[in-house]
């Protein structure tokens, strides 16, 4: 560990020490509260937080809902009971001196919850009543569904996420971004945490050689958010923008999403066994004439098994545990992809004292990826498919094309995330707890082109990459109440420091002496590459919260961070934010009729984004000539960079009516990033080429987000529930600082970053009358840097409808409309370039033939000579059904068995294009899915999936 | 309590003001190249920058001379639409404009770092001085030759023969000092590169009095290497059967050519496995669309075979045309025969000084095919209206023969915003 860490952790662990613990004294005179908690209904609640208002004695509800607490002091009591989903509720008490007293509650299911507690974006925990912004979450216990990824898990559940991207191959990952893009230079994808562990959120290297094109793969990028086990996870909360973020510093302006996984619950032993089974199906991309664009003789329908076990329990009252492990096949859906998982989890609760909670949090999933070579790649199976008799074999043959199945590409990944949390109260006012957790992920990509391959002697590229994260995360609360004012307040304060590690080493071998597997030793030609940075950001943040009659709440905080990318002239950063709340349903004069209950909330604050850890420093790149070391200009560099800055306004409220049968909350957001970094280009006669991050420009973007939900019918054998939910996101450019317009991501995206347009604009050459029919000979209309729209969606609308019937048998269906959005579809023009006749233009072609016109836009695209790259814009709206669920409760269909419940599902199996006559507007090109602009590559969409599941719990 | 919290506060501060301080391994700050143990690399980096900058000038300025002719794909390795159309814009032009101008920044700006370092003493007699200078020089020739405008160092737009200004006072700066390091090849690579710039500059006098020092055999390189695919020889795997098959001779003037001569100095071949180009094209001189006969050259055969930079035979040529400058057609053809005949290629005839000049013409263009050399020739014969014809099928009338500022350039540069 380096020495400046060491130090830091040294300092944490004095500073633990010196503060003092306080025993309590123990009251003489005691007595014993027991008890079961409930739902309506009757159902036992675990987990329930069950304490004595006033004291720092309390329990959690075992598996059958029951509690104990022992050592209760004598006298009049309140008990309350506090459970994430649930309205909390209090209890009077009385406990006599050695004397026992029964105490049971029942709890009301709510989807907001004023009560309901919530952590992220807070310092420590709060109420929602409390919070004044915007927290989405999911109960994803609640969930019927199989899991495939965790972007399934997100896409179409919360108002202002949305989740993308994806392709036909295994382990594709998906992009998720909250309120759009943040930042035109950096990643957008939100900080994760998981059980409070900072873990990696961007994408995992392309398995592709280091030398030599970079389409040589597989043409995917994997994400770490796919080794999280969807089965484990309890509950996910979401905070949007920077208002919520702003504790969380430097890196948070793009949101953050925080992961809490099932822990156990005090009782005997409870297993859960979950087996599933299904399959892939790839479906329509191409036209009527060509389905599947000429991939028919490739496909298949991918099988996939799986099987999860866990068991958690809880024993002495001061442990609780939870074990999982499972494994998971998956063929994709091309010929050669296959992804093997396997997860382990240990998740343990300790309590050694009655004031100090230990909480160990660990996982380790091991990944084992075959890909097909796919996309934009010469050697690759899509290509060659796509561009038929003009592909790289000058054949459509497909055992001909099937030569590339013979490219190996493998990728291992394993992964760890471990955390520690100690939770210590030694006082009824105070809490501290403190987190260190580590998340390490190691991928081997290995890619292969045998001996023979295509008549060549063979490549190999062998890359070892692992990332470290290191995480402390250290809060501490103290409250204070005023009562006779109805007044409570809290301090909170604390630190966090995050060091992020990450490098590779690749081996690259080319030229074997004969058939067999090789090893980068095999080859005749060897070479090796090294990559290595490291970025720290430290920082600590101060809060406040005052609430006045449990009503109305001002919370006011300072976040103050450095980071080792910043400048050299540049100091510590801080960002402050403040927000209120007011309750205004417990006012004296809100109607009681109806049951409703209504929240007003409003949130001010800022958050960053830091640059990347060469970014501010001048440096020449080692490249090496033939042997011989040589030096050439790398990056300019900049003393003052600096993070960009994102101030964000939120204003919304949170309202049920009908006693919780009715929810619906509302936002408003709008967020300015200033200092924004932008690529800005460097001078070419000057030497650098690479163009330098420079914090010059002024970003806007605004929306609304809208969530209505409810319980419409609730017969016995009867249950409809219902929700929807809407996102609006505009962008705007305010400020370029004086820069020119400038393109971002790849050159085929056609993004653009332009001064009073969307971030970013899909800008090209729109043909004139589209539709019209060409007069032959008369020139082609065409404008050309025409700004089509937004590369990401402006409107999103998603449903969801639960019907429950006889025998508790639950159908739900869930879909989501995303709109606005442009996208360049360059696979369309790579072939029609090469005049492969085209899906698109087989009626043209008729009509040619024949003598008759065709439209404008047909003379653009189907005649070789006059296709553009940036001609084929398409709009990008369509709309999915996610997932069609048929939950059927076997009870115990099963000897020796608790309950069965058999799920049966099916996945983004219908969809409807708006504009793009081809492809799935959601996946991924080139570049991986974590790119400021997608563009449609020689891919394949993620298909569908089709999954029963047996969820035997014993 | 109160004591409590405020060492707790206290340490937040603390703690936040820990030391966030990341040296990173890998690229290396600007400031340790000032050292001498660095110079080295200094000048091998000036050194793939430009081997670079000419393994994209060559190809692209041979699709756009008709030296080669478009017959794959239009990315990677392929010939843009555009290009393939004769047209080189300034949104594709970037590769060329930008890789020549940082081959010769980092070459002058080296040369600079290395007399900073060396002090002018040893500078003058330095080896690492004068390799660099003769980068210098010639990538100050390729952008001379090959780019329409001039831009120095962020500078306002001039003519291009600011390039050959300085790529003559780069040499003349080498030969010096190559001399007094008794480096005879960088010597002679200089000073037959300064007579490249001053037939360039119409310095015919200065031009041929550098040439004749220059023996026929003479020739310095630019080198690549198989070990990496960027510093490969482009042209050669462009061309390669696998995966890419981007362009032929076929519909060049080397088909007829070299079928009719034989001449070894523009060979090509075809292959009965692979018939065809990889791509589609558009508008074939048959009025066809399509599929284009695969004929692959073979000057170049290998991932690391090199490039000319300058050869003694190239010198030859310079004094055939400042012969012809002189009128003097006999002198110019017993020149070009006197190659022809060695190679034992069939000897060229003219008696006029139309035919003398087409036939210095075509002997450039087969004596320089796939140097980057022949957009400079064309442009620079149009520009003085040197009499005498092209091959048709070299389209040089309708074909733009040099590369525009690039818009990286354009949109970056103060001095060249409107």
């Amino acid at each position: 560990m380096h020495p400046a860490r060491l130090a830091f952790v040294a300092r944490l662990l004095v500073l633990a020490s010196v503060l003092p613990s306080t025993a309590l004294s123990q009251a003489t005179q005691t007595g014993t509260i027991r008890g079961k908690v409930t739902a309506a209904g009757g159902a036992p609640l675990p987990n329930v937080q069950v304490s004595i208002v006033g004291t720092r004695l309390g329990t959690a509800t075992a598996r059958d809902g029951g509690y104990v607490i022992t050592g209760a002091p004598m006298g009049p009591h309140t008990l309350r009971f506090r459970l994430i989903a649930y309205t909390p509720a209090s209890k009077p008490v009385t406990v006599t001196d050695g004397g026992g007293v029964t105490v049971d509650a029942e709890l009301t299911a709510a989807v907001v919850a004023l009560d309901e507690v919530v952590v992220t974006g807070t310092a420590g925990s709060a109420r929602r009543r409390e919070v004044g912004n915007s927290i989405g979450s999911i109960n994803v216990a609640d969930n019927p569904q199989p899991q495939t990824d965790f972007g399934s898990l997100l896409a179409g559940k919360i108002s202002g996420v949305q989740v993308s991207g994806g392709s036909g191959n295994a382990g594709a990952g998906k992009s998720i971004r909250l309120r759009g893009n943040t930042s035109v230079a950096l990643s957008n994808q939100p900080l994760f945490y998981v059980d409070g562990v900072r873990v990696r959120s961007d994408e995992y290297p392309k398995n592709v050689a280091e030398t030599g094109s970079n389409l040589r793969s597989g043409n995917i990028n994997s994400s770490p958010l796919n080794d999280i086990n969807p089965d484990d996870i309890e509950r996910i909360e979401v905070v949007k923008g920077a208002a919520a973020a702003t504790l969380y510093g430097t890196d948070a302006a793009a949101g953050v999403i925080q992961i809490f996984t099932k822990r156990g619950s005090q009782g005997a032993p409870a297993w859960q066994l979950n087996l599933t089974s299904g399959f892939n199906k790839l479906q329509k991309f191409g036209t009527d004439a060509a389905p599947l664009l000429f991939m028919e003789p490739f496909v298949r329908n991918g099988q996939s098994y799986g099987a999860q076990a866990s068991v958690s329990g809880g024993t002495n009252n001061n442990v609780r545990y939870f074990f999982s492990s499972g494994t998971d096949a998956t063929q994709g859906v091309l010929p050669n992809d296959l992804d093997r998982k396997y997860n382990v989890r240990a998740n343990f609760d300790f309590a050694p004292a009655r004031n100090l909670l230990l909480s160990w949090n660990s996982s380790y999933t091991n990944d084992h990826l075959d890909n097909t070579p796919a996309g934009n790649n010469a050697h690759g199976l899509t290509l060659n498919a796509f561009r038929r008799d003009r592909n790289y074999f000058g054949s459509a043959d497909p055992d001909t094309i099937r030569q590339v199945l013979a490219y190996k590409l493998s990728t291992k990944i394993d992964r760890a995330i471990i955390g520690l949390t100690t939770t210590w109260t030694p006082l009824a006012a105070f809490s501290s707890r403190a987190t260190i957790g580590l998340d390490r992920a190691g991928v081997e990509n290995r890619n292969l082109r045998p001996y023979g391959f295509l008549q060549t002697l063979g490549i190999v590229n062998d890359q070892r990459w692992a990332n470290r994260t290191l995480s402390i995360d250290w809060v501490n609360s103290l409250t204070h109440g005023f009562r006779s004012r109805g007044l409570n307040t809290t301090l909170s304060f604390g630190t966090q420091y995050v060091s992020s590690e990450v490098g590779d080493n690749s081996s690259y071998a080319e030229g074997f002496p004969g058939p067999g597997e090789p090893t980068v030793s095999s080859g005749s030609l060897k070479n090796a590459f090294e990559n290595s940075q490291t970025v720290i950001t430290g920082g600590g943040f101060v809060q406040g919260l005052v609430g006045l009659n449990d009503r109305y709440f001002v919370t006011a905080g300072l976040r103050i961070d450095g980071n080792s990318a910043f400048g050299k002239n540049f100091g510590l950063q801080r960002y402050p934010k403040v927000s209120a709340s007011w309750v205004t349903s417990d006012e004296q004069w809100w109607p009681s009729t109806f049951g409703t209950t209504l929240k007003l909330r409003a949130a001010l604050g800022q958050a960053g984004r830091a640059p990347g850890a060469f970014d501010a420093v001048q440096t020449w790149d080692p490249v090496g000539w033939g042997g011989q070391p040589a030096f050439r200009p790398l990056n300019l560099g900049s003393p003052n960079l600096g993070p960009e800055r994102t101030t964000e306004r939120e204003l919304g409220f949170d309202l049920t009516a009908f006693s919780n049968r009715m929810t619906m909350d509302f936002t408003a957001f709008n967020a300015k990033t200033t200092d924004a970094l932008f690529p800005v280009t460097s001078i070419p006669s000057l030497g650098f080429l690479n163009s330098q991050l420079t914090n010059v420009g002024t970003l806007r973007k605004s929306g609304i987000e809208l969530t209505v939900g409810g319980n419409l019918l609730d017969k016995t054998l009867l249950g409809i529930n219902a929700s929807m939910s809407l996102t609006t996101n505009k962008s705007r450019v305010a400020s370029l600082g004086g820069a020119p317009a400038f393109q971002i991501g790849a050159g085929n995206a056609f993004a653009w970053v332009i001064e009073g347009q969307q971030v970013p604009m899909i800008r090209g050459r729109k043909v004139v009358d589209p539709n019209a029919l060409h007069t032959p000979g008369a020139p082609l209309e065409v404008i050309q840097d025409y700004n089509f729209g937004p590369s990401q969606p402006t409107r999103i609308i998603a449903g969801n409808l639960s019907v429950r019937t006889w025998r508790h048998i639950n159908v739900s269906v869930r879909g989501e409309y995303q709109g606005g959005a442009f996208i360049s579809e360059n696979s369309s023009y790579q072939a029609l370039s090469r005049s492969v006749l085209w899906p698109t233009c087989f009626s043209a072609y008729d009509n040619i033939k024949a003598g008759m016109p065709i439209t404008n836009f047909e003379t653009a695209t189907c005649i070789q000579k006059n296709v553009k790259s940036d001609m084929l814009i398409f709009p990008a709206d369509f709309f999915k059904l996610r997932d069609l669920t048929v939950s059927v409760p076997l009870g115990k269909l099963i000897p020796q068995t608790n309950s069965t419940m058999l799920v049966l599902t099916a996945q983004n199996f219908y969809r409807r294009n708006y504009g793009m006559p081809m492809f799935d507007p959601e996946q991924s090109g080139n570049d991986g899915f974590n790119v400021a602009a997608r563009y449609i590559s020689e891919h394949i969409p993620a298909p569908a999936v089709y999954i029963s599941s047996l969820r035997i719990s014993f | 309590m109160t004591k409590r919290i405020l060492s707790a506060l206290a340490s937040v501060v603390f703690l936040a003001s820990c030391d966030l301080k990341v040296t990173n391994p890998g690229p290396v700050n600007a400031d340790f190249l000032d050292a001498k143990v660095a110079l080295a690399a200094v000048v091998n980096g000036a050194g793939r920058d430009l081997a670079e900058a000419l393994n994209w000038t060559v190809y692209t300025s041979a699709a756009e001379s008709r030296e080669i002719w478009p017959a794959g794909s239009t990315g990677s390795f392929g010939i843009t639409v555009n290009v393939q159309n004769g047209k080189l814009t300034d949104d594709e032009s970037g590769d060329q404009w930008e890789r020549g101008q940082r081959a010769r920044w980092t070459a002058e700006q080296g040369a600079a770092r290395i007399k900073r370092v060396l002090g002018d003493a040893e500078y003058a007699r330095s080896l690492q001085a004068a390799q660099i200078l003769v980068w210098a020089g010639f990538a100050n020739r390729l952008l001379g030759e090959n780019m329409c405008t001039g831009v120095i160092d962020g500078g306002a737009a001039e003519e291009s023969k600011v390039y050959f200004t300085r790529a003559e006072a780069m040499f003349t700066q080498a030969m010096t000092v190559a001399s007094a390091a008794n480096n005879t090849t960088l010597a002679q690579a200089a000073q037959a590169g300064r007579a490249s710039v001053r037939l360039d500059l119409g310095n015919f006098s200065g031009a041929v009095s550098d040439a004749g020092t220059i023996a026929s055999p003479f020739k310095y390189q630019m080198t690549y290497f198989a070990t990496e695919q960027v510093l490969y020889n482009r042209i050669y795997f462009a061309d390669a059967a696998q995966p890419y098959r981007a362009y032929t001779q076929k519909w060049t003037w080397v088909d007829g050519y070299r079928r009719a001569t034989s001449d070894p100095r523009t060979p090509f071949d075809s292959s009965a496995a692979q018939l065809q180009g990889d791509g589609a094209v558009g508008n074939q001189p048959d009025g066809t669309s399509g599929k284009v006969r695969w004929y692959f050259q073979t000057k170049y055969t290998k991932q690391d075979a090199g490039i000319n930079l300058v050869s003694g035979w190239e010198m030859r040529l310079i004094e055939a045309e400042a012969k012809l400058v002189g009128n003097d057609i006999a002198g110019a053809m017993a020149i070009i025969n006197a190659r022809r005949n060695a190679l034992n290629v069939p000897l060229v005839t003219a008696t006029t000084v139309d035919a003398a000049w087409t036939a210095l013409k075509r002997e450039r263009g087969i004596e320089l095919w796939l140097e980057a050399r022949r957009m400079g020739d064309i442009r620079r014969w149009k520009a003085l209206n040197r009499p005498g014809s092209y091959d048709v099928r070299e389209d040089v009338a309708s074909r733009d023969t040099c590369f525009p500022v690039s818009l990286q350039e354009k949109q970056s540069n103060p001095n060249l915003r409107p």
